[in-house]
Formats: C-alpha cells, structure tokens, sequence
C-alpha cells in the first residue's frame, strides 16, 4: 500500500504532522490563517485549515512559513532576510515535507511538486504567483511554479521536480513554498499536488 | 492466462514467464526482486505485458530492454489520488511507456531513458 501525505512542523514538540485531512493555508499572519493577504504580497502564515481556510489546526505551534523576498532570498517566520540555501533553511525550516510511504521497499524517480486549478493537474492555478523550493540538492535560488496566467500545473519547467530516491519504504521531500495572489478575492481555483514514479 | 490476474508478466530467455508476486511488507517490490534474478541468473526479459483493469497492453517483443513502474499522485486541497501502472520499451535512449489504471484507463508517454533508468532492466 502506497501513500502520498503532506506534512507540516507544526504541534505540540514541534513535529512533522500529516495534514490528513486539513488543507494548506497561506495568510498575513504568523498566527490568524484568517489574515488576508494583499495583492502582490507574499504571505507571513502558513497554516494548516479544516476548511478554506476553515479553523487552525496547527496546534501548540503553527506551521514554519517561508516567504518569498527575491529570487534567492527568503524570510523564515518574520524574521530579516537570508540568502536561500540549504545552510540557512534548515530541514525542520520548510514549509512541507512530502512523505511518500510503501509496505515494500521501492526506488523514486520523476517526483515533483506543482500547484494547479484544482481540476486538471496541467491547469495553472489562477490569480496567484507561487514559487517553491527543494531543500537538500544544493539549489540557491527559488523557482516560480506558478505565475496565475501561463506558468503553472504539472508541466516540464513550470513544477519543482523533486530528486530521485533509492530503494526505501520511507522516502522524503522537504520544501519551502510562497504564493501571493495578483488580484482581489478567494482563490478558488488553486491546490497543489504531487506525483511520483516508483518500482 | 487468467484474466482476472492483475499485475505484470514477463516472459524470461529460459522460457519461463515470471508473474507479477504478492508484495510483502519490508522487502523489495516484485519488480526489483526480478531485476536482481535477470542479473544473478543471467537472464532477460523477451516480453512483457501488463494486465490491469481488464486490459493488456504488450510490450515490443525483444526490446533491448524494459520498465515496470508505478505512477501515484496526490493533491492537497482536493485529495484527489490517481494510481496508474505501467509497461514500457526501450527503444535507443527512450523509453514508451503504457500506463493503465484500475479502470481500464490508458495513457501513453515517451520518456528519455534516464529518467526511467532506475526502473529498467538495463540498470
């Protein structure tokens, strides 16, 4: 049995915690995911919701919020800027780490993460610009996987591809992501995903 | 061949046809359990097939070489899960791939073969 969860450093300890059945919530706020974000901002919070955004569900602690700042800095949680690293952002740091677990030992290929319109995993996410970062291949630099209008969705060069795993049950991702929305309103049209190849 | 079998087969260079087994809790996949027969018995896959959803689809018979993987996705919001399983050819450094689901459903790809590499018999 395979299973693809998405966890967040948030509770009591704190810990890596799956999201089960809570969703991602980007907000203003290190602590209210009912903070608004403004137009062309990048987000403060990140949250775990039981609706959109629902209620907090992060617990004692809330979940690490990386924010965008430019292409190769970042903020960890409000504080000043760091250049984007695998020194400065530390693994418990990220933003998500994606777990994909199987009873059998498998290898990993063609993992990556992407944020889509919610209905056709090619389809870019609409009104936000989204950047994300994989932690651990020695990258220095954000990458946009979604820019509202044409970049974005499960498409070469528009996602984060995710690095190859050997043969494990556990296999792991740690990932910071930053979205900011490009106009006024809900963003209905908007999730992310992940997809893998294993054997 | 039941029908209702769902999972790879492999034909071998011995004659024998090898079926996808049982997946058993803490050890290698079926497939990487094959892979490492093919190379401590010296032998190669002359055809594989995949039945799943109540379709087969057959690999190019006597391909250099071939792949067997799973493809899983999973979304945050919606919590939507997809799962297919696919067979495919190496032909030079690509690789076809035919992906089908538990409905039947088929998808067709090409891939370079290193992104595939660790799924294939020439690894």
């Amino acid at each position: 049995m395979a299973t693809i969860t998405f966890e967040g450093y948030m509770g009591a300890g704190p810990a890596w915690t799956d999201l089960a059945a809570n969703t991602l919530v980007f907000s203003s706020s290190l602590t209210d995911l009912t903070a608004a974000i403004t137009v062309s901002a990048y987000q403060d919070g990140t949250h775990a919701g039981n609706g959109d955004p629902g209620t907090d569900q992060c617990g004692a602690n809330h979940m690490n919020n990386v924010k965008y700042l430019t292409g190769s800095t970042f903020s960890f949680n409000g504080a000043g800027s760091e250049a984007l690293n695998d020194t400065n952002l530390t693994a418990n740091e990220c933003s998500l780490r994606l777990h994909f677990n199987h009873s059998s030992s498998v290898a990993v290929t063609g993992a990556r993460f992407y944020a889509f319109d919610g209905s056709v995993v090619t389809n870019v996410a609409t009104g936000v610009t989204v950047y994300g970062f994989e932690r651990g291949e020695a990258a220095t630099a954000w990458v946009q996987i979604n820019n509202g209008t044409t970049v974005g969705g499960d498409n070469t060069s528009e996602r984060l591809d995710l690095q190859d795993s050997g043969a494990a049950t556990d296999h792991y991702w740690y990932v910071a992501v930053s979205a900011s929305p490009n106009s006024v309103g809900a963003k209905d049209a908007f999730d992310f995903g992940m997809a893998l190849t294993y054997s | 061949m039941d029908e209702t079998f769902t999972g790879w087969l492999a034909s071998l260079s011995n004659g024998e046809t090898v079926l996808e087994g049982e997946w058993i809790e803490g050890e290698s996949s079926p497939w990487r359990k094959l892979l490492k027969r093919l190379k401590d018995d010296n032998l190669t896959i002359t055809q594989l097939r995949l039945q799943r959803g109540g379709v087969t689809v057959v690999c190019i018979p006597k391909s250099i070489g071939y792949v067997q993987a799973s493809e899983e996705t999973f979304t945050v919001f919606s919590k939507k899960r997809t799962y297919y399983q696919g067979v495919g050819s190496i032909l030079n450094d690509l690789v076809f791939m035919n992906w089908v689901n538990d409905y039947g459903e088929i998808k067709q790809a090409v891939y370079s073969l290193d992104k595939m590499y660790l799924h294939s018999t020439l690894q």
